[in-house]
């Protein structure tokens, strides 16, 4: 192997298809973490190594190791499950997590806080409500996105069914899983990964399927998207795009978000062809030495994307179709009741943060077990980390509709911009967060809900994300306005999303601090408040008026401000 | 130091270590050859004093004072009458009981015993050999001994002075004559130290024949340097901090002082013996109770102090002493305390969790300033095992120290010494400290051999010493530590120092018990159990065991020790026994238990 291949790589290769030295790292009283590179490994089982960094240096004052503990992020297609199933997540979260349940960007829930000895039990305890968290995180295809579109079932169901097929598909075929969790037995004879080779992708990857005029899935963020093209309620088939992503590093002019490209049309049975030949282009042509430089997106702006699409044209058969013309509204969820026109109803409630739990303030936690011991349909998580009780007969509305208002569960007096914004988990758990986002966030907005009030813009939506690190969780640079974490208490400062998520917001002004940041905003919504065309998004105002330019090749000096 | 001389057979080529031969050349600078000639002649009688221990007696009437010590104080008592008698040319040869050669009893003629009594009514470690000898079949008669036995006690321990009271009775019971009744000190064991070594010594100048050679009575005193309880060395504080998360029931300590290399030496195993200031607060409250000012003037054996100061730092409040209580009752005339002292099963439960402070307040009573200073105790040092090495930290000594706090009779309590060292020390601070040994608790004579170290909370505090010490010197063996505490995150001491030795492959295996992490919960004797195949490998091997801390977790590792050689010895029980015995006796089974 070359020398200057990146560590993790040989990481992977020597893990043995994913085993490593887990049970080892496991076995071992002495310590609350695994062994290194099993650190590395254990995320391809889902979980991540994480420590209590408020209490890092008290810690080490005290000769005791870092407050050691693990997130396990499981996967959930679409982010469907059933209350049967959630009242198992429920009672997991209760008694073997930190006690909260976190819903993610990414349509799943993730545990924080649970201890190493903790680990198996638990993953049997989801196992046995047919949950897993193969490939929750890692080199690998992770959750796959699906809008959780409710008021069109018929069409939302064979969707979400594809969507289910290509996170089946992609994933890794090791029993490692099994045998080290599940106490399952060996296969006999030798393993392989058709799909992904023994050293899997040089990266994590991303896919998505939406359904317009809804881009809550944010597809183009995607590494690999699907946008699904309809006819009334049949699918002709998907629009396909490629190369998108958010994570990117500070000053690091070679790093950048970047939209997905569109490929081309392909009809629905030709979707899992195409999945896996965009993986193996990636797996075979993406950066093995660089992991900052390892995404797709950076694969693409390699290659080109003439050359990329001929590959994955060759590799799946198949010649793409021009792609269809569609529509996308918006990026949020529409909270509150819809019917389906087959007399079901569905429930979108507010979560803020995603944050699940029981605090003096609410009973999130108390409130969505007792919905789910009521009732019979399923629950959706969404990209924006709220919650859908989906498939509610008409009988039953006003039984789950008083639980959920109990529990302060329905959005119901929640300001437009609150309501359309979301901030990433960053501090205490986030190893990688430089700044607060999910425990800051609530009270940065309500100082923003009091300036939009005093300058009368309060009942226009605008889309905010703040992120704890340039790492983009919350898709931050495809918000009208994103915070994105620079330091304690700083952040820079992006500005000219779309509301839409097919537009890259510019960094306007680096490292600020609250003042600072609240400062620049009341000047900028003084102005928006005077000058904005009727119904005119904050977004689409910065850039109308030149306040940022818009971004048209996104490798080009990203880091710039202005 | 001077028991490293005592314990190697025949001199080696140089008994001095270099401090010592410092010490020795400063003391004979500038002498003239003739007081040269003299001292020669006088350090000659010192070494007749001490001859090296295990050599045969040759048959006179020499007289041995063997002692028993853990903390020092039966030692002192013995060296002191040794110094006496040398002082008055009588021929002794003082030795520690570990050191003694067992079948030199049967030659004895005159045999002078200093003896306290450990964990509840054992002897201590280094007496266990002589009890099991004078107990066994192979006891020898002893119908030409003499001897005359001295304990060290605490009357507030229920078997006051049992090793003392049991030794006494072997020795009878094998046919020896005590030369008068066995005397019993408790706590404040001075005065009557120095009355009982009056009548020894008159006795055994009787007994010293004509002919022998007396020595000219010079004190020893002067020109030995050693700390010790009666001549503490002054350390300072260079730093304390918490060692156990804040949510730990149990607040841990670390401890660092610094000390002066040329005064102080110890070494792994050893303990540091130390004198604490009491809280100001309980001085406050006593004073106000008493209603006596706080600079009334009050005498302690000569020395004249404000009576603030000697609550301070001379006298005894936060043990609450039997006598004190007997005292109280005399002064206060209370009938419900004079019915109390006359019955010792109630006294020590009455005074069990409470504190001087407890009688002024249930019983009040008239007392002046000197009678106050009179009725309590002077301050009992505490013990702390050293938990470093000199050979990593040259002029540094830590301590791991646990606040010891509990709640009895309406009252949060805190312990004296413990309360002081984790609460109201400061950096800087002076701290008055003396060096324990405890040969009985030794790293392995060969940097090769293995060891196995369990502990129980602060019981780990001697292994980080170890530790240090075979890491300084690069020693070889194998090691094995086996920890128990409450909590995995909370209350693991030293974690990062072990995980790194663990790393630098000095520590080659961890065994861990908590106790009160659910999902988890176990004690050390159990997870010894459950690592009983691996335990006994080492053990077969050569390990040397350790065990160090409190004595119900030291009982229960005994217990689980006899399973073990059960279980993997297929050993029946009495055998097993024995096989731990043989251990012991190997010193491959070491116990510091407090
Ligand atoms: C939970 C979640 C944020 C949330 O508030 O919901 C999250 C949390 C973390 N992300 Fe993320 N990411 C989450 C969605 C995203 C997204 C949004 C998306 O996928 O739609 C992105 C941007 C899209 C992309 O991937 O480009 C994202 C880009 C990253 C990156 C940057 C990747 C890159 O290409 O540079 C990292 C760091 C890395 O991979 O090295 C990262 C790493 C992390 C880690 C695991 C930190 C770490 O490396 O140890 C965070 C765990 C924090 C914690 O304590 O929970 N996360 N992460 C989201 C979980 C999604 C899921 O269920 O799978
Ligand atoms: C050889 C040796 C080594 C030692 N090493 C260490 C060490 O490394 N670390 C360490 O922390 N300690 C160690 N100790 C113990 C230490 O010497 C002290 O005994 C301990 O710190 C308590 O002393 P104190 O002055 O704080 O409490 P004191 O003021 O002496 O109070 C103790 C008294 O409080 C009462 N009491 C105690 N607990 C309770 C209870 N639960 N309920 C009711 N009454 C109670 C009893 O009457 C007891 O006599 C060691 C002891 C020995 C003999
Ligand atoms: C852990 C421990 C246990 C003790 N147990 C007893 C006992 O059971 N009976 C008793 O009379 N004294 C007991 N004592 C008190 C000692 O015998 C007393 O402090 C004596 O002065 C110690 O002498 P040394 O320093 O020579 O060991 C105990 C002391 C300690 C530290
Ligand atoms: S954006 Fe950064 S801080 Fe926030 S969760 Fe992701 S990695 Fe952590």
């Amino acid at each position: 192997m070359d020398i200057k291949v990146n560590p993790n790589e040989l990481i992977k290769a020597n893990s043995r298809y994913l085993r490593g030295t887990l049970r080892k790292s496991l076995a071992d009283q002495a310590s609350g973490a695994l062994m290194p590179d099993d650190a590395q490994i254990s995320k391809f089982h889902g979980f991540y190594e994480q420590d209590d960094r408020d209490q890092r240096l008290e810690r080490q004052r005290q000769f005791l190791e870092p407050y050691y503990s693990f997130m396990l992020r499981a996967r959930l297609p679409g982010g469907i499950c059933t209350p049967q199933q959630w009242l198992a997540i429920d009672a997991v979260g209760r008694e073997m997590g930190n006690g909260t349940i976190r819903l993610t960007t990414r349509q799943t829930f993730q545990y924080h806080g649970i201890l190493k000895r903790n680990l198996k039990p638990l993953i049997r305890r989801i196992n046995q409500a047919m949950i897993d968290s193969i490939g929750g995180c890692g080199d690998v295809n992770r959750n796959v996105l699906c809008n959780p579109n409710p008021e069109r079932s018929a069409l939302h169901g064979e969707v979400y069914h594809w969507a289910r097929r290509i996170s089946e598909h992609l994933l890794p075929k090791t029993r490692a899983y099994h045998e080290i969790w599940l106490d399952g037995k060996p296969v006999a004879g030798g393993e392989s990964e058709p799909v992904y080779g023994k050293t899997y992708l040089p990266r994590k990857f991303k896919t998505a399927v939406a359904i317009p005029p809804h881009n809550d899935v944010d597809v183009y963020t995607n590494d690999l998207g699907f946008v699904s093209i309809a006819e009334g309620d049949r699918l002709l088939g998907f629009n396909v795009l490629a190369g998108g992503g958010m994570g990117a590093t500070h000053d690091d002019p070679t790093t950048f978000p970047r939209l997905a490209d569109e490929l081309g049309f392909i009809p629905p049975q030709q979707t899992l062809a195409v999945a896996e030949a965009v993986v193996g282009v990636q797996r075979d042509f993406g950066d093995r030495v660089s992991r900052r430089h390892a995404r797709l997106k950076y694969t693409i702006e390699r290659l080109g994307l003439a050359a990329f699409v001929t590959e994955v044209e060759r590799r799946a058969g198949l010649r793409f179709e021009p792609v269809r013309s569609v529509r996308f509204t918006g990026q949020g969820d529409r909270y509150g009741w819809v019917e389906d026109g087959q007399g079901r109803w569905h429930l979108t409630l507010y979560i803020e943060n995603g944050r699940v739990a029981d605090t003096p303030g609410a009973k999130l936690m108390s409130g969505l077990r007792e919905i789910a011991g009521n009732h019979r349909g399923d629950f959706r998580i969404t990209p924006n980390q709220n919650l859908i009780v989906a498939g509610v007969p008409e009988d039953q509305k006003a039984t789950i509709e008083a639980i959920a208002r109990r529990h302060d569960l329905l959005a119901e007096d929640r300001s437009p911009t609150r309501l359309a914004s979301i901030a990433c988990v960053a501090l205490p758990t986030c190893p990688q967060a430089m700044a607060e986002a999910e425990r800051y966030f609530p009270e940065f907005l309500r100082k923003i809900e009091e300036m939009a009030g005093r300058h009368g813009i309060d009942r226009q939506a605008i889309v905010m994300r703040m992120t704890g690190c340039p790492n983009g969780c919350a898709r931050p640079y495809v918000a009208e306005i994103g915070l994105v974490g620079k330091g304690p208490g700083r952040y820079n400062l992006q500005l000219g999303g779309a509301g839409t998520g097919l537009r890259l917001n510019r960094l306007f002004r680096k490292n600020l601090n609250e003042s600072e940041l609240l400062q620049t905003l009341d000047g900028l919504f003084c102005i928006y408040a005077s000058d904005r065309l009727p119904e005119e998004r904050f977004g689409d105002f910065v850039v109308r008026r030149g306040l940022v330019n818009r971004v048209v090749n996104p490798a080009e000096a990203p880091h710039e401000s202005a | 130091m001077d028991n490293t001389a005592k314990t190697t057979e025949g001199l080696p080529s140089r008994p001095l270590d270099g401090l010592q031969l410092s010490r020795l050349q400063q003391a004979v600078e500038g002498l003239s050859s003739e007081q040269l000639a003299w001292a020669s002649g006088y350090l000659a009688g010192l070494g007749a004093v001490e001859p090296a221990a295990g050599t045969a007696l040759n048959e006179n009437r020499e007289v041995t004072i063997l002692y028993a010590t853990q903390g020092g104080n039966a030692r002192s008592v013995a060296e002191a009458l040794a110094e006496n008698a040398t002082a008055r040319g009588v021929v002794s040869r003082l030795v520690s009981a570990d050191n003694y050669r067992l079948k030199d009893l049967a030659k004895e003629r005159l045999l002078i015993v200093v003896i306290s009594t450990q964990g509840e009514g054992e002897p201590p470690e280094s007496a266990i050999e002589l009890f099991r000898y004078l107990q066994g079949k192979k006891a020898p008669r002893l119908d030409e001994l003499k001897y005359a036995v001295f304990g060290l006690g605490d009357s507030s321990y229920e078997q006051f002075c049992q090793a003392a009271r049991e030794l006494d009775e072997l020795l009878r019971m094998h046919g020896a004559q005590a030369l008068f009744e066995r005397v019993d000190a408790d706590v404040d064991f001075q005065q009557l130290s120095s009355n009982w070594q009056g009548r020894i010594l008159k006795i055994l100048e009787k007994q010293q024949p004509s002919d022998q050679a007396t020595i000219i009575p010079l004190q020893r005193g002067h020109a030995r340097v050693r700390y010790d309880r009666n001549q503490p060395f002054q350390a300072e504080l260079l730093e304390r901090r918490r060692i156990t998360s804040i949510d730990a029931v149990c607040n841990v300590q670390h401890i660092s002082l610094e000390i002066d290399p040329q005064s102080i030496r110890y070494r792994p195993g050893d303990a540091l013996g130390l004198f604490f200031m009491n809280d100001p607060a309980m001085i406050e409250e006593i004073l106000s109770l008493t209603g006596l000012s706080a600079d009334a003037p009050v005498s302690l054996n000569g020395e004249s102090l404000t009576l603030a100061r000697a609550l301070g730092e001379r006298l005894e409040l936060t043990q609450l002493h039997p006598n004190v209580v007997k005292a109280w009752s005399a002064l206060s005339a209370v009938p419900e305390l004079a019915a109390l002292s006359q019955d010792g099963e109630k006294l020590r439960a009455f005074v069990g969790a409470r504190q001087f402070i407890d009688l002024l307040q249930s019983y009040p009573a008239e007392v002046d300033a000197q009678g106050l200073a009179r009725i309590l105790q002077a301050q009992q040092p505490r013990l702390y095992s050293i938990a470093s090495s000199q050979a990593a930290y040259e002029d540094e000594i830590h301590l791991t120290v646990a606040a010891l706090r509990y709640r009895g009779h309406g009252r949060d309590r805190l312990g004296g010494a413990s309360g002081y060292l984790t609460q109201r020390i400061s950096e800087g601070d002076p701290l008055h400290v003396y060096v324990v040994e405890n040969p009985s608790f030794r790293l392995p004579a060969s940097a090769d051999t293995p060891i196995i170290m369990v502990a129980a909370g602060t019981g780990i505090a001697p292994y980080r010493a170890f530790l240090q010490e075979r890491e300084a010197l690069g020693c070889a063996g194998d090691s094995w530590l086996v920890f128990g505490n409450r909590h995995f995150h909370r209350d693991f001491l030293y974690q990062s120092e072990w995980l790194n030795y663990r790393r630098a492959g000095l520590l080659n295996r961890i065994s861990l018990a908590f106790s009160r992490d659910e999902g988890a919960r176990t004690y050390v004797q159990a997870r010894l159990y459950e690592d009983r195949a691996e335990l006994y490998r080492w053990l077969q091997e050569g390990a040397q065991l350790y065990v160090c801390g409190g004595v119900e977790m030291e009982r229960g590792v005994c217990q689980s020790l006899l399973a073990i050689a059960q279980d993997q010895g297929g050993l029946h029980e009495e055998a097993a026994v024995e096989y731990i015995e043989s251990l012991r006796r190997q010193g491959r089974y070491q116990r510091d238990v407090y």
